[in-house]
């Protein structure tokens, strides 16, 4: 186990070496200037861009960008966004909204997607299923930031009981949380959707299962069969969906941010991007990259926890 | 057991979710429902600012704090009318006193100080000007120290390294509390106060500036936060929560304090339009500007209050497509001229814009001498006439296609078995200008008779003068809206952009006869208005004769003020604009 969780780690570094070059790659081979300002001569765009060794090479500028996040895990100072702050430390600054919002949603997807795919998959082909169905493919299939959009007109506009924008003035925790609500409820519809829809499938399956038959014929109740037999093989295949729905989560959030002036990761990427600002660009997006993969990593590891028959390690059969 | 434990905390912290969430009322919410306790202005901006290096920062929204919090040597103030505004002095003691043609002492206040109690002294503003234009430093608002509304004596040829010492520089300590300006032409009292009324030209705070500067002078943290910046204004910044709020509360020690009347400001960062409406209706601001497609809500509103902005929004045209045949004809420029219907564009696709056939903005000459704008001049008038001799605004369906045969012709192609494309680069963000290309892709097909049509290309992500800048073969048309401020005091410097001369110009079309005459638009600027006048009536005349670029409408903002909301004005002034920073409230 060890030895297998030693190799993923390697794999995760290498995968995370090739993002990091290749999103230097293409933020740095657009056309666009860090400096391009109508107003800005030109003699002193070209010192600003020799400041930051842009008028070199691609391979001598990459030389750099490399060199310094090896030694000093300096990923480069911000030009544009908040001039000449470490952009490592913009990325911590705006770490809190964004993993509260990010990971409560996904604390709060995940036990009432299981909830909710069980019931639909014990009471398979009743109103309660349908009823559950249509909404999974609603949640499923509209964006979160519609959800976004309407729950900020119904709850915060036409009935006002939630404030209209994060609060970071908040004092108490309870505050700040009321106020982060509505962009947490509009990005859990859809992870929420989504394990409901796969869990409901797999469990309707291992329900009908021989092996379940055989639990139930060796004495369990058919709720001891379905909890300790059933729910824990379906759990198998949705596992590997989380990875999907952390990046979803994620991605969501870029425009859940800006509608809910959420100041996070994801307000900072599009900020970015659209103002030239390449080393923040390249930043978050290795941000975002080591959240997937350390995610990917995490349930990889996570199968032999669920599943024992999930032998890891590389040993020879 | 396990199990058991995570469930349990599984279900514990979903319940503290779920009650987080019913919680009270945040504590934004609980300022605002009493505001009687002081006068808080509540305001929001569309972003933030990137920081309070104001020599470097070239964000607008980094005007609020420089204004809230900073001194300058001079501000604008309203005149008792309400209806104009004139400069009045800030950390200098009078107005500047001219010495001779080029050269004013600016006498300094004694009691100036930094929010901590140090003096602004001579020192501090020679610091703060010498540090705007270090040439390694290459502070990108640097060049607005050097030459803005004035031009100060070899401060470009130091900033660029071009041979000049500070010591030639026109900026020069007299004593302790007086500082001298020597600039390169004649200027007028008022535009050595305005000059010097910009948020590059506030002083920063020289002990903290050189511990946030690196080790070889080219780079600074200053400003990046609170902690490394020192205010010295009538508000002191309290709270920057980056992207999300800013707070400035009342500064009881600064020198003219009695002139600011909020005890709070609040700045919201609300970068969505529909949130920013949704708090002017709850009540939660103070001010709205809604946009072209917010207007129409509140259209019939009287708190709507509208005025003709610095921008005439225009079309630049390239001539130098290599797979356009005719791009570089003068014919060719006319013919899309008369092919704009504008009327129908700034009123239905742009949304309640005032349709414009010429250059020069509405506010262009209002901070003359005689405030006479060019557009109510009678040059300014002659060259309406000629326009709408044409058509309504130039709008000329039979004269677009004349010029697209001459055009043809000039080009040795048969119009009649033409099939031009003409590539229309905007940015993703910029529906309107993407209606109005499909607007004119319809209107074309019975103007030029389906023989020139439009293609739109994007470049999401990238600048339009970055896009130029990646091949004349990229693009045809390209929507812009650069405006100049010191038109407002002379006219004909609407057209600075346009001229060989600059090197970001946003043009590959440029015109021998234009240049000259803004030139000696230049040559005479300090003398008689009147003549300057027509003299750029010559010069937008020039500019129509070959369309250098195709004018579509001018711009017009709105705004919208709560009824409690007292302003120091009665209309818009451009230049000042509504004086909320001086705003009173009813409480």
């Amino acid at each position: 186990m060890f030895k297998y969780i030693l190799s993923r780690i390697g794999a995760m570094l290498l995968t995370l070496f090739l993002i990091m070059s290749l999103s230097f790659m293409v933020v740095r081979l657009m056309p666009m200037s860090l400096f391009e300002n109508p107003e800005t001569d030109p003699e002193i765009q070209r010192k600003l861009e020799d400041k930051y060794h842009l008028n070199d090479t691609i391979p001598v500028q990459y030389f750099y960008f490399m060199k310094d996040i090896i030694t000093d895990l300096n990923f480069g100072i911000s030009v544009k966004i908040r001039p000449g702050l470490d952009v490592f430390g913009i990325l911590v600054s705006r770490l809190p909204p964004t993993i509260l919002i990010n990971f409560i949603s996904l604390f709060i997807s995940i036990p009432l997607g299981l909830i909710f795919g069980t019931i639909a998959a014990l009471n398979r082909n009743t109103w309660i299923d349908h009823v559950i169905s249509v909404l999974v493919i609603i949640f499923i299939s509209v964006p979160s930031f519609i959800f976004g959009s309407v729950l900020q007109y119904t709850l915060t506009f036409a009935l006002p009981i939630f404030p209209t924008l994060y609060d970071s003035q908040a004092v108490t925790f309870a505050q700040k949380m009321h106020s982060l609500c509505l962009p947490i409820v509009a990005l859990s519809l859809n992870p929420t959707a989504t394990i409901t829809r796969y869990l409901r499938g797999e469990l309707i399956e291992n329900i009908s299962s021989e092996y379940l038959l055989l639990a139930r014929t060796k004495g369990l109740t058919k709720a001891q069969a379905i909890v300790r037999h059933a729910f824990r093989n379906s759990l198998i295949p949705i596992s590997n969906t989380l990875i999907g729905m952390i990046t979803g989560i994620m991605g969501g959030s870029l425009v859940i941010e800006k509608m809910f002036a959420i100041p996070g990761e994801g307000g900072l990427l599009v900020k970015s991007i659209f103002a030239g600002d390449h080393f923040l660009t390249v930043a978050v997006l290795i941000f975002y990259s080591a959240v997937s993969l350390v995610t990917i990593l995490i349930v990889d590891l996570s199968y032999g926890i669920i599943d024992p028959r999930v032998r890891v390690g590389g040993g020879k059969a | 057991m396990n199990k058991k434990l995570i469930a349990l905390l599984l279900a514990a912290m979903m319940l503290l979710t779920m009650l987080a969430a019913c919680g009270k009322k945040s504590g934004n919410d609980t300022t605002i429902a009493d505001p009687a306790a002081k006068k808080v202005y509540y305001t929001c901006l569309g972003a933030d600012h990137a920081n309070l290096n104001f020599q470097d920062n070239v964000d607008t929204p980094s005007e609020t704090p420089a204004t809230y919090c900073m001194c300058f040597l001079y501000r604008s103030y309203p005149d008792e009318s309400g209806l104009n505004f004139h400069y009045i002095p800030d950390a200098a003691a009078e107005l500047p006193i001219q010495i001779d043609e080029h050269t004013w002492n600016i006498p300094l206040r004694k009691d100036a100080h930094w929010n901590n109690g140090d003096p602004i002294n001579a020192d501090t503003w020679i610091y703060s000007f010498k540090t705007a234009l270090d040439p390694k430093l290459a502070n990108r608002m640097g060049g607005n120290v050097a030459n803005n509304v004035i031009t100060i004596v070899n401060a470009d040829s130091y900033m660029k390294g071009e041979g000049a010492t500070w010591e030639d520089v026109g900026i020069k300590k007299i004593d302790e509390y007086t500082i001298q300006i020597i600039t390169e032409n004649e200027n007028a009292q008022k535009d050595i106060c305005n000059h010097f009324y910009s948020r590059e030209k506030t002083p920063i705070y020289q002990p903290l500036y050189e511990q946030c500067l690196s080790a070889d002078g080219t780079t600074t943290s200053y400003g990046s936060d609170l902690d490394h910046w020192m205010g010295c204004g009538p508000y002191n910044f309290t709270t920057w929560d980056y992207d999300n709020v800013q707070i400035y509360t009342k500064n009881p020690d600064y020198w003219l304090a009695d002139l600011f009347h909020w005890d709070e400001v609040n700045i919201r960062i609300v970068p969505e339009m529909n949130a920013r409406v949704e708090l002017w209706e709850k009540g939660e601001l103070d001010d709205l500007s809604p946009d072209a497609k917010t207007v129409d809500i509140y259209i019939d509103d009287p708190r709507l209050v509208s005025y003709g902005s610095l921008y005439v929004d225009h079309i630049d045209i390239n001539c130098k497509n290599p797979n356009n045949p005719i791009c570089g004809t003068d014919a060719y420029r006319k013919a899309v001229y008369h092919s704009l219907d504008r009327e129908t564009l700034a009123k239905s696709v742009f949304g309640h814009m005032e349709p414009a056939g010429w250059y020069v903005n509405t506010q262009a000459g209002l901070l003359s001498e005689s405030g006479l704008t060019y557009r109510d001049s009678e040059p300014g008038n002659r060259i309406e006439d000629l326009v709408n001799s044409w058509g309504p605004y130039g709008y000329n369906p039979d004269m677009a296609w004349e010029y697209f045969v001459k055009a043809c012709e000039e080009s040795n192609i048969d119009p009649e078995t033409a099939d031009i494309e003409i590539l229309y680069a905007i940015d993703d963000n910029s529906p309107t200008w993407k209606a109005c290309a499909e607007y004119l892709e319809q209107q074309w097909q019975d103007i030029f008779k389906g023989h020139m049509h439009i293609k739109i290309v994007t470049y999401a992500g990238m600048s339009a003068t970055d896009f130029k800048k990646t091949g004349d073969d990229k693009w045809d048309f390209s929507p812009n809206d650069w405006g100049r401020g010191a038109s407002r005091t002379y006219p004909y410097t609407c057209f600075y952009y346009y001229r060989s001369a600059y090197s970001g110009s946003p043009n590959n079309y440029f015109n021998e006869d234009f240049e000259e005459q803004y030139d000696y638009c230049e040559s005479i600027k300090t003398g008689d208005y009147n003549t300057l006048l027509e003299e750029t009536a010559k010069l937008e005349e020039i500019y129509l004769e070959h369309v250098i670029q195709c004018p579509v409408f001018q711009d017009v903002s709105f705004s919208m003020f709560s009824d409690d909301l007292v302003l120091p004005v009665q209309t818009y002034i451009p230049g000042f604009g509504w004086g909320t920073v001086y705003a009173d409230k009813n409480v």
